[in-house]
């Protein structure tokens, strides 16, 4: 049997830099966040993963104050953050929701409000961030000309411009081409190695996320269900022997004659064996033989998306 | 709380709001010499006294400026709210009652210097073109700064008061169509109140009346309204 992992605390060896206890939000009698708590360790890429409404939006809006909880606290650099304690945001950057702008500013202008209201002084430093984000030859352009995937890169680029220490990204490669994909993750991973920028990210792209992400949270229907290092889930991935069928009660009734019993059938047509040893070339004849359609047999290992989705649906 | 008008006077566009006053005022003083040629030419009226006249730049200034506050108040700070660019503002380092709270500075300002250069430009003006060309009733006398003073000190300070109705209505749903239309309700509601006044002009207790009034429900709001989002 696999097993199963919960929720961990004190399994993080770095000192936490943003930590949520017992987050609790309803909207109209609703519970949309119940009893969060996450730990960002510093230094850290979080990756918070769950499906569209499971909560992710609304536990950020929180960390960044722009929501009230109804229960429980957020600790920021140590500092619990209220009302009065937005001096705390000058270490934070963050893209909540849609990349919003003033559309008839150009992204330049934008981004000197940016400073402006950040207190931070250093004007040259939006030359580099437009130039890490690709947009150094749209910057004279008023935001309301711009795509939405240039909207998202200029998103980033304010969101890292005052060189943040806690970076909050909302879905933030959402609109962005498989190349953007690629340079904003190459970008988050220098910025995270380089400057030591601990980032809170969340996605529903799984694959994304076990690409750049040390440690994971997944959430569902508001309920933080798990939070580990990724090196936890790596270590349980099992690796199996995916079949393809055409007639998957057959092929289970068989695999039970030849005393193979770790498999779980998946749909009408796969079946998954958890027996490593058992040979493709046995297994293959015997299904055949048997007159069981074969379509295909391949060696696979668990992924991040296994692991998600063994643990939201019970698998 | 400077630094934050500061850099709210960035997003507020000074150049083009002194653009919109003077051509208003224009507008205003075209309006006043269609009013007065005609009462001048037309053999069955008679001419328009100093008096009446200054009721109507009175009139014609809150008018135009209260209306304009309203447009203020929604692209300042309703629309930061319905555009999502709130959640921006709201990120920063900074105190965000004191934000908004900045914005609605610069409306107020905004809408008492424009309403007393209104008044200043109509009023000069009303005696130049009666020193040259004889239209109005009677002659200019300086006695007569000992009531439009006053009087247009009152109104400067009623409509700077009121110009905070728009954000006070338009923030309970974070709506611009609200905003506008309640200036409009402001303007004929001031109109029906100081029309049962001799004086045609608030007294000082109206005032203070209509100050408490506002500035309660403008805290209201505050504590109410603008820490919500959505």
């Amino acid at each position: 049997m696999r097993k199963e992992l919960n929720i961990t605390e004190g399994i993080f060896p770095m000192p936490v830099l943003m930590e949520t206890s017992g987050l609790r939000k309803s909207y109209k009698g609703n519970t949309v966040v119940n009893d969060v708590n996450i730990h960002v360790p510093k230094g850290a890429i979080y990756g918070f993963v769950g499906p569209n409404g499971a909560g992710k939006s609304t536990v950020m809006k929180m960390i960044l104050n722009l929501l009230r909880p109804e229960a429980g606290e957020v600790r920021l650099f140590g500092e619990k953050v209220t009302d009065q304690s937005y001096e705390i945001f000058k270490r934070v950057g963050s893209i909540i929701e849609n990349p919003y702008f003033y559309e008839r500013m150009t992204a330049r202008q934008n981004l000197e409000l940016h400073c402006d209201y950040m207190g931070f002084p250093d004007k040259e430093r939006i030359d580099e961030v437009l130039q890490m984000t690709g947009l150094q030859n749209a910057e004279g352009k008023q935001i309301r000309h711009y795509s939405l995937g240039m909207k998202q890169r200029l998103a980033i680029a304010r969101a890292i411009l005052a060189k943040p220490e806690f970076l909050i990204l909302d879905e933030p490669v959402n609109a962005l081409d498989p190349e953007g994909i690629r340079e904003m993750r190459n970008l988050f991973l220098r910025l995270n190695r380089e400057d030591g920028t601990t980032i809170f990210i969340s996605s529903h792209i799984l694959s994304e996320v076990d690409l750049i992400a040390d440690t994971i949270g997944i959430i569902q229907h508001g309920n933080l269900l798990a939070e580990l290092p990724i090196e936890e889930i790596h270590k349980h991935q099992t690796e199996y022997l995916s079949l393809q069928v055409d007639d998957t009660a057959h092929a289970a009734a068989l695999l039970e004659q030849m005393g193979i019993t770790n498999f779980s059938v998946l749909d009408k047509e796969f079946i998954r064996i958890y027996t490593p040893d058992i040979s493709g070339k046995i297994l293959s004849k015997a299904l055949i033989e048997n007159g069981i359609g074969l379509e295909s047999l391949g060696r696979r290992q668990d992924t991040l998306e296994d692991y998600f989705f063994q643990l939201t649906e019970g698998k | 709380m400077a630094h934050l008008i500061k850099l709210e006077l960035k997003k507020f566009g000074i150049a083009r709001n002194i653009i919109f006053t003077f051509a208003a005022i224009l507008f205003g003083i075209l309006f006043i010499t269609v009013s007065l040629w005609d009462s001048m030419t037309d053999p069955k009226q008679t001419k328009d006294t100093f008096e009446s006249t200054y009721l109507i730049i009175g009139l014609l200034m809150s008018f135009i400026f209260l209306v304009y506050s309203s447009v203020l108040t929604a692209h300042l700070v309703i629309e930061e709210y319905s555009r999502g660019t709130i959640t921006i503002l709201f990120s920063y380092p900074v105190n965000r009652m004191k934000l908004i709270a900045a914005k609605l500075v610069i409306i107020m300002v905004y809408t008492a210097i424009s309403i007393t250069v209104g008044y200043l430009c109509c009023s000069g003006y009303l005696v130049f073109v009666d020193g040259l060309f004889d239209m109005l009733a009677g002659t200019f006398q300086i006695s007569m700064l000992r009531t439009w003073i006053p009087a247009a000190v009152t109104t400067v300070a009623v409509c700077t008061v009121l110009s905070l109705w728009p954000f006070i209505i338009g923030m309970i749903r974070k709506s611009v169509p609200a905003a506008i239309v309640t200036s409009l309700i402001v303007i004929v509601f001031r109109q029906v109140l100081i029309s049962q006044n001799a004086t045609n002009q608030e007294s000082l207790l109206q005032l203070f009346l209509v100050a408490t009034i506002t500035f309660g429900a403008a805290f209201f709001i505050f504590k109410k309204k603008v820490p919500e989002l959505y």
